[in-house]
C-alpha cells in the first residue's frame, strides 16, 4: 500500500515536471477555468441587457431584472474564483479521470455528434445503429456489437415512432 | 372531514382503469430506475414527460409522480443484494443493509425496509391530505409580493442546503436564474437573449436541460468505470425477529415523521432525512456499535424517512406552487405544460386533479410493496445488466426522449450541451440541482417582482410592507447568514482536521 502511494507520489512529481501538453492540462486549476467561463457568460448577459429597456410604460423594462441579476453574477463569478485558486483547488489531473476513462466519455460523445450530424439526412435507423456501434464496438465482438446495436435501434423506433407516435425520421 | 370526502372523490378518479395502468406504468418504471444505478427519477420523470403530451393531465401527472416515489422503493434491493445503491436516498441502506444480507438475512432486510416504506408513504400521504387543503388556503392571501418573497426563501434553502459550499451553490443558483431569462419577457413580451434564434424564443426547455444535467452526465461518469456488478445474495425470510419488533417499529415511526417534515422544506433531497434518520437511530440505540454490521433500524428507519419524504415534499408543490427537489421542479414542469397552475388555486379550481393525484399515491404505494417483496430478486437482477451495455441503451433513450420535445435536432443539441456542462459541474462539486429549481422559479420570481414593483408605484418597499412577506424575508436572511457562519466554521474544522 506504502509502496503504492509511493509510486503514485514519484508519478505525480513526474508529471508536474514534465513539460508535455498532457501534464500542462494535469496541472490546470479546473476551478479557475470553469469559474473564467461563467465570469464570461455573466458578462455576456450583463452587457447584453443594456440593450433592452430598463424602464417601460408599465414599470419595470424587460432589461431591469436581467441586467441586476447578471450584475450580482459577476460578483459570485469572482467570489468563485477566488474560492477556487484559495480555498479548495480542483487540479485537472485529480478531478478528471485518466486516459482511457476519459476515452469512454469522449466515445459517448462523439457518437452523439455523428447521430446529430446523420439523423437528417440518413434516417434514425442508421443514425442510431451508428451511434450504438460506436460504443459498443471496443466492448464486443463486431458481429455482436453490430446485431445489438441494430436490434436496440430497431427496438427504440418500434417503441417510440408505433407506441408513442413521435415523428423520427 | 372535507379533505376526507376529498380523498373519496380522489379515489374514484384513480381507480379507472386509465389511471390505474399509468399509476402502474409510472411505479414501474420508477422502480426499474430505483434499481438501474446511474439513472434517477429525475432523469426518467424529465424524459417521459414528453410522451405524456397526448394523456389526459391527471393520468400525466399520476405516472409521472409514480416515478418519483417508485424510485425511493427500487434503490433499496440493489443496496441490500448487491451493495450498490441504485439512487442516493438508498446509501446509507448499503452500510447496514448488505451486511444484513451477508449474515443470510437479506429478505428480512428487504422486508423492514418495504414495510417502513409503505407505512412512512401511506402517512405521509394522509398528512398531505390533511395538511394541503389548509395550508393551500392560507396561501390565497399571497399576492406578488408574498409568492416573491416565498421563492426567495426556497432560493436560499436550495442554496444554504445543497453541496457543500454556498459559493458553489450560488454559481448553480445564478447559472440557473440566468438561463430563465432567456426569451421572452414575461411582461412587455420582448424578445431578450436569443441571438436571433427562433429555437429560443420560449427559452430552453426545462426537460433537455435536466435530462442533460441529470442522465447524460451520468452516462458520462457511468462510462469512465465499467466495472461489472457483484452477485446478489440470497433472500431469506421477509420479517423480523419477534424481537426485533419493537426497535423496528421504533424506526418506521421516527423515520415518517422525520421524512415528511424535512419534505416540507425547499431545497432539501431524499438523502438528507435517510441520512438523519440513521444518526437518530444509532445515537438512540443503546448498542450503537452494532450499526454498519447488520443493524434492523438501521434499515427500517432510513428507508421509511426518505419515502415520507415523498408525500411531505409534494405540500410545498400543490399548496404553494414551489419545488422543493430537481425531480418535484421537474414535475411542476410538467403541471404547466398541461396547462395547471400548482399553487393554492389548483386546490380549489381543479380538486378532482389534486385528489385524483393523492389517492393514485395510496394505490401507487401498494403496488409497489407488492412488486417489492415477492419479486425482490427478480429486480436484483436487472442490476446486473452491464454498464456497457445499459449506458448506450440509456443514451439512445436519452436522445430520442430531448427529441420528442420539439420533433427537432436543436434540443438534442442543448441535451449535449448540459451533458457536458453537468459532467464537469460533478467533476467540481458544483451541485446541479439549483440549476434546475431556480430555472424553473426564475420566470416566476421575475414576474412576481416585476407586478410587485408595478403595485407599489416602481418601488421595492412592498416586499417589507407586507407582514407575510417580511416574516419570509428574515426568515431567509437567518437561513443565508446561517449557512454562511456554518460554511466558515466547517471550514475552520475542515483546517483544523488537516492540523491534526
Amino acid at each position: 500500500m506504502i509502496e503504492n502511494e509511493k509510486a503514485a507520489e514519484k508519478a505525480d512529481e513526474k508529471a508536474a515536471g514534465e513539460k508535455t501538453l498532457s501534464a500542462w492540462v494535469k496541472r490546470q486549476n479546473a476551478g479557475l477555468w470553469f469559474g473564467l467561463c461563467f465570469l464570461a457568460f455573466s458578462v455576456l448577459f450583463f452587457r447584453l441587457s443594456f440593450d433592452l429597456p430598463y424602464q417601460s410604460r408599465l414599470g419595470a423594462g424587460p432589461g431591469m431584472y436581467p441586467r441586476w441579476l447578471s450584475g450580482i453574477a459577476i460578483g459570485v463569478a469572482l467570489l468563485y474564483i477566488w474560492q477556487s485558486c484559495t480555498v479548495q483547488v480542483f487540479r485537472v489531473g485529480d478531478s478528471f479521470p485518466g486516459r482511457r476513462a476519459l476515452y469512454n466519455v469522449a466515445e459517448i460523445f462523439f457518437s452523439c455528434l455523428v447521430f446529430l450530424m446523420l439523423l437528417n439526412s440518413v434516417g434514425f435507423i442508421v443514425a442510431g445503429s451508428l451511434l450504438l456501434f460506436i460504443t459498443f464496438a471496443r466492448h464486443y465482438r463486431v458481429w455482436l456489437a453490430v446485431a445489438l446495436s441494430i436490434g436496440i435501434t430497431l427496438v427504440c423506433y418500434l417503441v417510440f415512432k408505433v407506441c408513442f407516435s413521435v415523428p423520427l425520421p | 372531514m372535507d379533505s376526507l370526502m376529498g380523498l373519496w372523490s380522489g379515489f374514484e378518479v384513480a381507480m379507472t382503469w386509465q389511471n390505474l395502468l399509468y399509476c402502474l406504468i409510472g411505479v414501474t418504471v420508477g422502480q426499474l430506475v430505483g434499481v438501474l444505478p446511474g439513472i434517477g427519477p429525475t432523469t426518467a420523470t424529465a424524459l417521459l414527460i414528453p410522451l405524456t403530451y397526448g394523456m389526459a393531465p391527471v393520468s400525466a401527472i399520476i405516472m409521472l409522480s409514480g416515478i418519483y416515489y417508485g424510485g425511493m422503493y427500487g434503490g433499496t434491493i440493489t443496496s441490500v443484494l448487491i451493495n450498490t445503491p441504485g439512487e442516493a436516498a438508498s446509501v446509507i441502506t448499503c452500510l447496514d443493509g448488505h451486511e444484513m444480507a451477508k449474515q443470510g438475512r437479506a429478505g428480512v432486510a428487504l422486508g423492514v425496509a418495504a414495510i417502513g416504506s409503505f407505512i412512512g408513504g401511506i402517512a405521509s400521504i394522509l398528512g398531505l391530505a390533511l395538511i394541503g387543503p389548509p395550508l393551500a388556503e392560507f396561501a390565497l392571501r399571497f399576492g406578488p409580493t408574498e409568492m416573491f418573497s416565498l421563492m426567495l426563501f426556497g432560493m436560499t434553502m436550495v442554496v444554504g442546503l445543497m453541496g457543500t459550499s454556498i459559493v458553489r451553490g450560488l454559481v448553480a443558483m445564478f447559472i440557473g436564474l440566468t438561463l430563465s431569462t432567456i426569451g421572452m419577457d414575461p411582461v412587455s413580451g420582448m424578445l431578450r437573449f436569443t441571438f436571433g434564434q427562433p429555437f429560443l424564443i420560449s427559452g430552453l426547455d426545462l426537460v433537455t436541460i435536466s435530462m442533460g444535467l441529470f442522465g447524460l452526465s451520468e452516462i458520462f461518469l457511468g462510462m469512465e468505470n465499467l466495472t461489472a456488478v457483484g452477485k446478489p445474495e440470497k433472500l431469506s425470510s421477509l420479517f423480523p425477529k419477534k424481537e426485533e419488533l419493537k426497535s423496528t417499529g421504533g424506526a418506521i415511526a421516527r423515520g415518517t415523521g422525520l421524512g415528511f417534515l424535512i419534505g416540507l422544506i425547499p431545497g432539501t433531497s431524499s438523502a438528507i432525512p435517510a441520512l438523519i434518520s440513521y444518526s437518530l437511530e444509532k445515537r438512540l440505540s443503546k448498542t450503537p456499535g452494532r450499526f454498519g454490521k447488520g443493524a434492523i433500524e438501521g434499515v427500517a428507519g432510513p428507508e421509511t424517512a426518505n419515502n415520507s419524504y415523498c408525500g411531505g415534499a409534494m405540500i410545498p408543490l400543490l399548496t404553494l406552487g414551489i419545488p422543493s427537489s430537481p425531480t418535484i421542479a421537474i414535475l411542476l414542469g410538467a403541471f404547466i405544460m398541461h396547462g395547471l397552475t400548482p399553487g393554492p388555486i389548483l386546490f380549489t379550481q381543479d380538486p378532482t386533479f389534486v385528489w385524483g393525484v393523492i389517492a393514485s399515491m395510496f394505490i401507487g404505494n401498494l403496488l409497489l410493496v407488492v412488486m417489492n417483496l415477492p419479486l425482490a430478486g427478480w429486480w436484483a437482477k436487472i442490476a446486473m445488466i452491464p454498464a456497457k451495455l445499459l449506458y448506450p441503451i440509456v443514451l439512445i433513450v436519452c436522445i430520442v426522449g430531448a427529441y420528442t420535445v420539439s420533433n427537432d435536432l436543436w434540443d438534442v443539441g442543448v441535451m449535449l450541451v448540459f451533458g457536458v456542462v453537468g459532467y464537469v459541474m460533478k467533476k467540481i462539486d458544483i451541485p446541479m440541482a439549483p440549476i434546475v429549481l431556480t430555472y424553473v422559479l426564475g420566470t416566476m420570481m421575475e414576474k412576481a417582482l416585476l407586478q410587485s414593483v408595478k403595485m407599489n408605484n416602481g418601488s421595492l418597499i412592498g416586499l417589507v410592507q407586507s407582514p407575510i412577506s417580511l416574516a419570509i424575508l428574515i426568515l431567509a436572511a437567518i437561513v443565508l447568514v446561517g449557512s454562511v457562519l456554518a460554511e466558515i466554521k466547517n471550514k475552520k474544522a475542515a483546517i483544523a482536521g488537516d492540523v491534526d
